[in-house]
């Protein structure tokens, strides 16, 4: 035999209605029977009572299923039950008493009587003008039923200030009515709100409807869904709910976070579109700053030159008159020029510099003469020098070059200083060959203005690289 | 498996996914986010680029002054070269 604990977990966690068939099959006996007891004997009241119980049980199956005894559960819920189903029965012998005895007095007061058939269509939107206290004062004492303790309970206040609360709320009521057309006094809308405003559901309904919804228990789909969330735990449920509820809170959120800042990105790189043209754009007013500020650098050196410029005139100006009376000097100088046969007194050489051995002539081992013809002016300096012949042409710029820094004692005729014509061969020997160069003979000439002398041929020597 | 079970079931599954969805959209928020500072710095490059500009806008001169100073400093190169020419011949008159 399968024990309670064992039904109750099928029936709350795989759905068997098999076994709580055979719950009630075990207990049904012993709750109507306690029902009944504490029903004082009406059948029917135990019959709902019975229904009540077994309903519990199906909603908390799965909580009972730890239990293990069931019959103390089932007593203490048979109590609960028939208690609840007595006071009910309770209100509504009273609810059809206090109508009875209304009833009764509004018939003996005909000017308290008030035609429910023109409040009614007012009625509703009369409440609703009231506010919210005064309305609920209105439906707990006369929609409700409930006498003046029950309402001060409801609205947390004394029953003295709920009576005042009702009676208020009635008078204000009966003033919106009036407006409304319906003209009556405080204590006819009362007593046509007690009788009228309520009707009273026929006796048994609510055992009808709650045995349906226990025999539907067992088999509609949907019936077993409503069962499964009475049955569900309200941790799990309640957990389970609030982490969907806060993860969706959670992405609506953030997800209009995103959105803010996606918009905000696009505005800020609209606006930074803007930095690498402005780059350029200050880069060139730089420069040309730049440019300016060195332009006016060179505006004040500028001045500065200017006279610098000035000074150098005036200096150029003295140069070229020195030049021009040393070269009036010169012409008068040259304007004598004499064959060293006929002078009384030869030029004799004071500085005579050597000739450069080109480089390459020396690397390629040859050697050469060049004969240079020039003039010693009165102050002895060479003028005029320039190669009469050469063996080779390469040495010829050399020698002229070196002839021309020659000073000398000027050569004299009659006491004085004159020009003197000259040539002399420049010879380009490499050791060992300078002897033969030297003893060249050299060669004759005559100038434009007086024959040439020769001279001892000047032998320059080097060493071949 | 009962409806409870189910529902509780599907309501954490339901969880799940937006909690997922919601890993996502901050993962895309932190981006944004970056974004955001990488665009706010240039936006204050731009605001001194801005002021940089409106400095180098006071200090441009007239076009007309622009044109007498460049006329002066081509003036000034040509008497540079003509105080080095002086100053080579007067070298080559020596002393």
């Amino acid at each position: 035999m399968i024990d309670d604990p064992e039904l109750l977990r099928r029936y709350g966690e795989e759905r068997d209605e098999g076994a709580f068939a055979e719950l009630v099959r075990r207990h049904v006996d012993f709750v109507y029977s306690a029902a009944l007891r504490q029903l004082n004997g009406d059948g029917h009241l135990a019959a709902d009572a019975t229904q009540l119980v077994f309903t519990d049980l199906a909603r908390k199956a799965s909580s009972l299923a730890r239990q293990p005894v069931l019959a103390g559960w089932l007593f203490t819920s048979t109590r609960f039950a028939t208690s609840k189903i007595v006071r009910g029965e309770q209100r509504r012998r009273d609810r059809e008493q206090e109508a009875q005895l209304m009833q009764a007095s509004t018939y003996d007061d005909p000017a308290a009587q008030l035609d429910w058939e023109r409040v009614r269509p007012v009625l509703d939107a009369a409440l609703g003008e009231l506010a919210e206290t005064e309305r609920e004062a209105i439906l707990l004492r006369f929609f409700e039923g409930c006498d003046y303790a029950r309402v001060g309970a409801r609205l947390r206040v004394a029953d003295n200030t709920a009576r005042m609360r009702v009676e208020r709320a009635l008078d204000k009521l009966r003033l919106r009515l009036q407006r409304r057309g319906v003209t009556s006094t405080s204590a006819a809308l009362a007593l046509t709100l007690a009788t009228q405003a309520v009707t009273p559901a026929p006796v048994g309904l609510a055992g009808t409807i709650t045995g349906a919804a226990l025999v539907g228990a067992g088999g509609a789909a949907g019936a077993a869904v409503a069962a499964g969330f009475m049955s569900m735990t309200k941790l799990q449920l309640g957990l389970s709910g609030a982490l969907a509820v806060a993860s969706t809170t959670g992405f609506v959120m953030q997800a209009n976070t995103n959105a803010q800042l996606r918009d905000e990105v696009a505005r800020l790189r609209v606006d930074t579109a803007a930095v690498s043209s402005l780059q350029h754009k200050n880069q060139a007013l730089a420069r040309s700053v730049a440019e300016v500020a060195d332009m006016r650098g060179d505006d004040a050196q500028f001045a500065q030159l200017q006279q610098e410029a000035s000074a150098l005139r005036t200096q150029l100006q003295q140069v070229a008159r020195a030049e021009a009376a040393r070269e009036t000097a010169a012409r008068g100088a040259m304007a004598e020029v004499y064959d060293i046969a006929k002078l009384d007194r030869q030029p004799q050489p004071r500085f005579q510099a050597r000739p450069q051995y080109p480089f390459e002539m020396r690397r390629a081992g040859t050697t050469g003469e060049v004969v240079v013809d020039f003039i010693v002016d009165v102050n002895g300096d060479v003028q005029k020098a320039f190669a009469v012949r050469s063996s080779q042409r390469e040495f010829e710029a050399a020698a002229v070059q070196a002839v021309s820094k020659w000073k000398f004692n000027a050569g004299q005729k009659g006491g004085r200083a004159v020009g003197t014509h000259l040539q002399v061969p420049i010879v380009f020997s490499l050791s060992g060959e300078a002897q033969k160069t030297a003893a060249s003979a050299p060669r004759s000439e005559t100038g434009a203005a007086a024959p040439a002398v020769q001279l001892t041929p000047f032998v320059t020597q080097s060493t071949r690289p | 498996m009962n409806a409870s079970r189910w529902t509780s079931a599907g309501l954490t599954a339901l969880a799940v996914a937006v909690g997922a969805g919601y890993w996502l959209q901050r993962e895309e928020s932190r981006v944004l986010q970056s974004e955001v500072d990488l665009l706010r710095h240039d936006q204050r490059t731009l605001a001194n680029l801005r002021l940089e500009q409106a400095r180098l806008l006071a200090a441009q001169v007239p076009p007309e002054e622009l044109a007498r100073l460049r006329a002066d400093r081509a003036a000034l190169i040509r008497l540079r070269g003509e105080i080095e020419a002086m100053q080579a011949r007067i070298r080559r008159a020596g002393p």
